[in-house]
């Protein structure tokens, strides 16, 4: 299936682009996901995305067709979803 | 509760008000009526820099008729690019008096009350339990969190503005309607940093955009952005806006309904 993948704020900066495709077997949670994409971009995203666990960290905002979903709670994801990523931010 | 039902009665507009405030009094569902919501509200706004100062500045020009700025320190070189409160000749001064003093000059009715501090555990409750809307653009967690608890405890409408770089979100929390900032981040978040990139055209534009949440909220004009986050990139103008949802097991506002809230 085809999952389009946003990203923002240092998400972005650490990827270097603002959305990517991916081809994923199905089926596939939005977690393991998350594992896909920290495998291909790295430790410093690894570092923004996962806690010490190795587990999506709680203070990532993650989105699937602009609904905000929950660690704790299993999303199967569908084809052709957008899952949006999110680092909290506070500039002012 | 609506941030002005507790007001008996509206204080009346001066004939130099009718004039200064007729182009907005001609927004439909606004009128009259609103302009005296406005002139009865009172707004903390922490901080008042980028982001703060340009939301108090454009509440300054709406009419509200009082605003509690808290932020701490003196104005440096570096705050010259965005924080607009802030003059050259002010340099080495306290940030809050050059803000009233900006303020002042564009509306010498408005009642600033200044406090030459940021929002810490020992301000926090009095502070956001003297105002009607709470206009949150801190730039640290902590000061966020503190806002935020005192704003669902006290059931007080909270509008949360944040940038970086070239993107901005912003929310409008209410207690036991809405997710609270504990419901999408419950820790400090570990990466965010005190200094980050930022122009001043970004900080002002989501700046607006709090104002107006907060002259909404005031006047019951409009729906605010009430479970919902708007996320805005200037570097492609991508504009999106995504749903929050309440954490049942927050640890500030699980459990919580409207009818739990005590009355301020």
């Amino acid at each position: 299936m085809r999952i389009k993948v946003e990203y923002t704020s240092q998400i972005k900066q650490v990827v270097g682009v603002a959305e990517e495709v991916f081809e994923l077997e199905i089926p596939c949670t939005a977690t393991e996901l998350t594992q896909h994409i920290v495998e291909k971009h790295g430790e410093r995203l690894r570092r923004l995305l996962l806690d010490e666990q190795n587990q999506p960290s709680p203070t990532i905002l993650v989105f699937v067709d602009g609904d905000l979903i929950r660690g704790e709670t299993p999303r199967q994801l569908q084809d052709r979803d957008v899952v949006t990523y999110m680092t909290p931010i506070s500039g002012g | 509760m609506s941030p002005t039902d507790s007001q008996p009665s509206m204080p009346t507009l001066t004939d130099e008000e009718r004039a200064i405030y007729q182009w907005q009094m001609w927004v439909p569902s606004f009128g009259e009526e609103g302009q005296q919501k406005l002139k009865a509200a009172s707004v903390l706004v922490s901080r008042c820099g980028g982001l703060g100062g340009l939301v108090a500045y454009q509440l300054a020009a709406a009419g509200v008729g009082r605003l509690i700025l808290a932020h701490g320190g003196n104005v440096k070189p570096s705050d010259l690019n965005r924080q607009l409160l802030m003059t050259h000749d002010w340099i080495g001064r306290p940030r809050v008096e050059s803000a009233r003093r900006k303020l002042n000059e564009l509306n010498p009715r408005l009642e600033v009350v200044t406090v030459n501090s940021n929002v810490n555990p020992e301000n926090a409750a009095s502070l956001v339990g003297e105002v009607d809307v709470v206009v949150d653009c801190a730039p640290l967690f902590p000061e966020r969190f503190l806002m935020n608890q005192e704003a669902v405890r006290r059931g007080i409408p909270l509008v949360e503005c944040a940038m970086y770089e070239m993107e901005a979100q912003i929310t409008t929390m209410q207690a036991g309607k809405t997710p609270c900032l504990v419901c999408l981040y419950p820790q400090s978040p570990p990466h965010w940093k005190r200094e980050f990139p930022v122009f001043g055209a970004v900080s002002g534009m989501v700046a607006c955009l709090g104002a107006m949440e907060a002259i909404k909220l005031i006047a019951g004009l409009g729906e605010p952005l009430f479970g919902c986050l708007l996320s805005c990139d200037l570097r492609d103008m991508t504009f999106r806006t995504l749903k929050i949802s309440r954490n049942p097991d927050c640890q500030v506002c699980g459990g919580i309904t409207t009818d739990h809230i005590t009355a301020k």
